[in-house]
């Protein structure tokens, strides 16, 4: 089995970076949000969320990252997801209809310097 | 002055010369024997032959006074010097040869001429030898008689010493003489009298009565020592009184006392001297003289002694004298006889009827008969009897007498004295009672050591164990075999009534009816005595009979057979009071054999009664508080075993022997939210309530620990810091672990704890590492070691304390008995494990110590169907996750289709826990079972269905569609489930076909 989500925020060149890994559900999502609201206070334009590490998430995970895009956007800012494609939370994503909404990348290199462009 | 004397008989004269002449006269005698024979050769020559004869008289006197040898070297000169004129004839020409025969004639006279002077001589001389010795004896005899004489007309013994060593030295010639005493401890002897010594040193000088002086040397081997030099005396080294007095030679002889030795007598001089026998026996007898006198002396004592107690007794009217004419009848009594009797001179009046009318008329008869035995018998009269005064007075009187008899042998008279002897009486009666005293001392310091005897009997009996129903009936078990026929013990309720404990009787058959008989005592709170009464009032009571008659007429009949003396019982009642407080009564009581109480009994009732009361406020004490710990210690003990799919987690807990104190053993087993399990066992050294509370200390302690998410290392860490802070001398081991559900990893560390057993399916018994430095020690090691093992399929982990391998004593042999159990409790699995571990190893004992066990078994391999339910709350998700991870891994799914169906459920899971039951507790059950090529899982709950909401719940049924082959959902009034389903991938491309 595998460990309780860690959300960590981290900054690669000047662009707030949130680590998402282990598990993502309805006991740790508020630490999600937390983690999301601190890595937009940077206003750099963007804040890229990647989603390498993470071993689940459902819809709550999910639902917290859509309620971060939304403020985000109010904010001017862009929500960049990184995930494995192919990967359940790509698929998980898929479904919830993200691909339509933020950008997805299947690096952090390339979220990054993407929201740079 | 030839002074003809006799000595011994024998007629002794002196030496015919002086001796300081006999040396003198024959060399002055030959000198003018020669001169004159020279003067006369010159003056008449040739006519010195007629002259020649005169030279014959200084020979014989040289001959006499010097000896033999020199009267033959006289004759020689005069034969020589008379001849003068022949010389030339006789060596030169030889023409004198006609002479020869007149010169040897000459010579053979003046030969004889010199020995018969020496002959003369040595007979004179052995006379005086003779007479010396005769002399010397005649000297010492006079001597002997002397001191005789002394010894005799002189009283004083130490005038009698005095002189017999200053007479002893004068007649032998010596410069000391002595006398010692032998002191009455005889280890010394001292001077009593001495001749030569100081006169400082008599009644002073000590010599050691040991045989290391010649006194003592005397004393010990009995006859005389003569000592010829006391410098080169091998016997004894001698005292430092005769070498102080530079003595060299001496006699020491034995003075014989009245029946004991009296001392040594003694002399000695500075001169190296042998003596003669006759030396010995004169020291001898001077010795015996001197304790013949000393002898002589003691029994003049005693004999002055008892003459004047004698004098002394009659004078003072003790003693009466009496004749019986016992042919005329008539008695005749002195005055003093009568004062003995009380009565005035001339008042007796003389009869025998009046000599027997004042004797005491319980010793008449004896009297009589004693004097009738006199007069009939060879014997005498002696008797002591008591006599009445006219004053009534009792007296004690001696009486002694002798039968005086006719030639025929017929008794004529009795003479005899008669003493008061009442004060001697007196003082033997006051010794009788003296000894009747202090017999009765010893009875009673005999009593009181069986008394103590007893109550260290009780006190043992009391401190033996804590249960005090037990205790007490075994006091009063004891109390029945010392104090009482019957015992009872009755507490006191907390409502105020009594309740009987414990009874003992004597008769263990008469239980049943001393019990009954024990009720008919009034108890109630009005009754004017019994026990009730008793701790109302406080003290205690002893009724000679047991009062009132209200008690005996409840008494049933068969009680009173049991009891026939059953009116005359004696009872005391003895309140049980411990700290000021009382705790009930203890009834004494006498049943058949009706004897009394006496104070000694009360007392020691009493004492019982305290050590009673104290051990019952003990026990009281010990129970509350063991009931706390106990409360205390199964409040601290999890309520229940977390639950995980794939795991079953038995836990079982034994309580050390009832009567022993509760123990700080714990175990502990709790989910983590991850789904993890947190396993914690160990053992606070220690019992009772502290104990108790240190062990809670110590498992909150790991559990803030595991919840903060420490590791089992830093969890120990921990919980050592906060046991150190919180009591610095208490100490515990521990072992705590996190194991993983879904991938069977163990994770534990250990702090000073028994290892904890892996046991496969198998059998194999694996010693997973134990050890380590235990918590609360000083030193908390920085660093404590991890270790990781994966749980094999179908295997069983067994955490334990140590009571559980030391049932005997033994832990070695506890650790094999162990093992084998393990591998008994595996081959024949049991839905408890812990508990069948347990019972296996306790067999039904009890052991002395606490023991905790914890046990996991894995499944055997993933199961194919499975169910199980979850609160229906947010932290329940992990641990559906896990249970459905059981099923999936045992597919061959793909990994993707797996994760999906894990998302899926969790979806359906969130449903139910966000909207099935609202704000009321609910429940999700799952059920789940997999077929080779198809996995379905149902959610359920018997909430309410909710349509999902368009804010991210529809999302969730719009990944379960998205992400699983299968969705159905059903929903209805008891509720709602969910059936997902995913497909192997075969399945999934038939079924999209």
């Amino acid at each position: 089995m595998t460990a309780r989500g860690q959300f960590t925020v981290r900054h690669v060149d000047g662009c707030p970076v949130v680590d998402v890994s282990g598990e993502v559900d309805l006991t740790n999502v508020r630490e999600l949000e937390a983690a999301l609201n601190e890595a937009a206070k940077a206003d750099s334009g963007g804040v890229v969320v990647s989603l390498e590490g993470t071993t689940y998430i459902d819809s709550q995970g999910v639902r917290a990252l859509f309620a971060a895009g939304e403020r985000l956007a109010i904010m001017r800012q862009r929500l960049l997801l990184v995930v494995r494609s192919g990967s359940t939370s790509h698929r998980i994503l898929q479904i919830a209809g993200a691909e339509a909404l933020y950008s997805i990348f299947d690096s952090v290199d390339k979220a990054v310097s993407a929201k740079i462009d | 002055m030839r002074v003809r004397r006799v000595v011994a008989g024998i007629p002794i004269d002196p030496p015919l010369l002086p001796r300081a002449l006999q040396v003198v006269f024959p060399l002055a005698a030959v000198a003018a024997a020669a001169l004159t024979a020279v003067l006369l050769s010159l003056v008449i020559p040739g006519g010195g032959s007629s002259m020649r004869f005169l030279y014959v008289l200084p020979v014989v006197l040289t001959g006499f006074a010097v000896g033999r040898t020199a009267g033959l070297a006289a004759a020689l000169l005069a034969l020589m010097t008379s001849e003068y004129v022949f010389v030339l004839p006789v060596f030169g020409l030889g023409a004198g040869s006609d002479n020869l025969p007149r010169i040897a004639l000459f010579a053979i006279v003046l030969i004889g001429a010199a020995l018969a002077g020496g002959y003369v001589r040595d007979t004179e001389r052995n006379r005086q030898v003779l007479y010396d010795a005769e002399r010397a004896r005649a000297r010492q005899q006079q001597t002997v008689a002397a001191i005789g004489h002394v010894a005799l007309t002189q009283d004083d013994p130490a005038i009698v010493m005095e002189r017999a060593v200053a007479l002893a030295a004068q007649a032998l010639g010596v410069e000391y003489a002595k006398v010692l005493e032998l002191l009455p401890d005889r280890t010394a002897l001292m001077l009593r009298a001495g001749h030569g010594f100081g006169p400082e040193l008599v009644g002073t000088a000590l010599v050691p009565a040991g045989p290391m002086s010649q006194a003592g040397y005397t004393l010990h081997s009995g006859g005389p020592v003569i000592v010829e030099d006391l410098r080169t005396e091998a016997r004894f080294p001698g005292a430092s009184l005769l070498h102080d007095h530079g003595v060299v030679s001496g006699i020491s002889v034995a003075v014989q006392g009245a029946g004991r030795p009296y001392g040594i007598f003694g002399i000695h001089t500075q001169r190296r001297r042998t003596f003669t026998q006759d030396d010995v026996y004169f020291v001898q007898a001077m010795a015996n003289v001197l304790g013949a006198a000393l002898q002589r002396r003691e029994a003049e004592l005693a004999l002055r002694e008892t003459n004047e107690r004698l004098r002394v007794a009659i004078e003072a009217g003790r003693f009466g004298t009496w004749q019986w004419d016992v042919t005329g009848g008539r008695i005749v009594w002195s005055s003093t006889l009568e004062a003995i009797h009380g009565m005035p001179p001339g008042a007796f009046g003389g009869t025998f009827e009046d000599f027997q009318r004042d004797i005491h008329p319980d010793d008449r008869m004896r009297v009589l008969e004693a004097v009738r035995r006199a007069v009939e018998g060879p014997g005498g009269y002696e008797t002591e009897y008591r006599i009445l005064w006219p004053d009534g007075s009792v007296h004690w009187v001696l009486a002694r007498g002798i039968v005086l008899r006719s030639p025929q042998g017929r008794p004529v008279r009795m003479l005899g004295v008669c003493g008061d002897v009442t004060a001697r009486k007196a003082a033997e009666q006051e010794r009788e009672a003296l000894l009747a005293q202090e017999r009765q001392a010893r009875a009673d310091a005999e009593a009181a050591r069986e008394r103590l005897a007893f109550l260290a009997e009780a006190s043992s009996a009391l401190v033996s164990t804590l249960d005090y129903e037990e205790t007490l009936s075994n006091v009063a078990a004891l109390a029945v075999r010392r104090l009482a026929d019957w015992c009872a013990v009755d507490l006191l309720r907390e409502d105020g009534s009594l309740e009987l404990v414990a009874i003992g009787h004597a008769d263990p058959g008469k239980m049943t009816a001393v019990t009954g008989l024990h009720r008919t005592i009034p108890r109630d709170s009005r009754a004017a005595w019994g026990p009730q009464h008793v701790v109302r009032m406080g003290g205690s009571e002893s009724y000679p009979l047991i009062p009132g008659t209200r008690g005996l007429e409840t008494v049933p009949a068969e009680i009173r057979q049991a009891f026939p003396g059953l009116p005359s019982q004696a009872a005391m009642i003895v309140p049980l009071v411990a700290h000021g407080r009382t705790l009930g009564a203890i009834t004494f009581a006498i049943g058949e054999t009706g004897r009394r109480f006496g104070e000694s009994d009360l007392q020691l009732a009493q004492e019982l009664a305290r050590r009673v009361a104290l051990f019952v406020d003990n026990a009281r004490l010990y129970h509350r508080e063991h009931r706390i710990a106990v409360t205390l210690q199964q409040a601290l003990l999890p309520a229940g075993m977390p639950e995980a799919v794939g795991l079953r987690l038995d836990a079982a807990y034994q309580p050390a022997l009832a009567d022993a104190e509760v123990g700080g053993d714990w175990y502990d087993a709790f989910r983590l939210q991850d789904g993890r399990i947190v396993l914690s066992i160990g053992d606070v050294a220690g019992h009772g309530l502290q104990a108790a509370v240190a062990m809670g200390l110590v498992r909150q302690a790991i559990r803030a620990a595991a919840y903060e998410g420490d590791q089992p290392a830093n969890m120990l860490c921990r919980a050592g810091r906060l046991l150190h802070l919180s009591d610095a001398t208490a100490m515990a081991t521990a072992l705590v672990g996190i194991l993983d559900p879904a991938t069977r990893l163990f994770i534990h560390a250990s702090a000073g704890h028994p290892p904890a057993l892996l046991v496969t399916q198998d059998g194999e018994v694996v010693k997973l590492v134990g050890g380590g430095l235990p918590l609360g020690t000083l030193l908390q090691p920085a660093r404590t070691q991890v270790h990781v093992t994966e749980l094999p399929l179908g295997a069983l982990l067994v955490l334990y304390t140590d009571g559980l391998i030391e049932m005997n004593r033994k832990p070695l042999d506890g650790e094999a008995r162990l093992e084998e159990v393990l591998r008994q409790v595996v081959r024949a699995p049991s839905l408890r494990p812990a508990q069948a571990v347990l019972d296996r190893m306790l067999a039904g004992q009890s052991g002395p110590d606490d023991v905790a066990i914890l046990t996991i078994a894995t499944d055997h391999a993933a199961p194919e169907e499975i169910d199980f339910r979850f609160p229906a709350i947010p932290s329940a998700l992990p641990l559906i996750r896990q249970g459905v991870w059981q099923i999936l891994r045992g597919t061959d799914l793909d990994p993707a289709r797996v994760a999906a169906l894990q998302v899926a459920v969790g979806e359906a899971a969130n449903n139910v826990i966000e909207h099935a039951y609202g704000l009321s507790p609910g429940e999700i059950q799952i059920h789940a079972v997999r077929s080779p090529q198809r996995v379905a899982v149902e959610v359920r709950d018997t909430g309410r269905w909710r349509r999902p909401r368009a804010d991210g719940g529809g999302r969730g049924l719009a990944i379960m569609l998205g992400l699983v082959d299968e969705v159905e959902i059903d929903s209805g009034n008891d509720g709602t489930t969910v059936r997902l389903a995913v497909r192997s991938a075969g399945q999934v491309e038939e079924v999209r076909a």
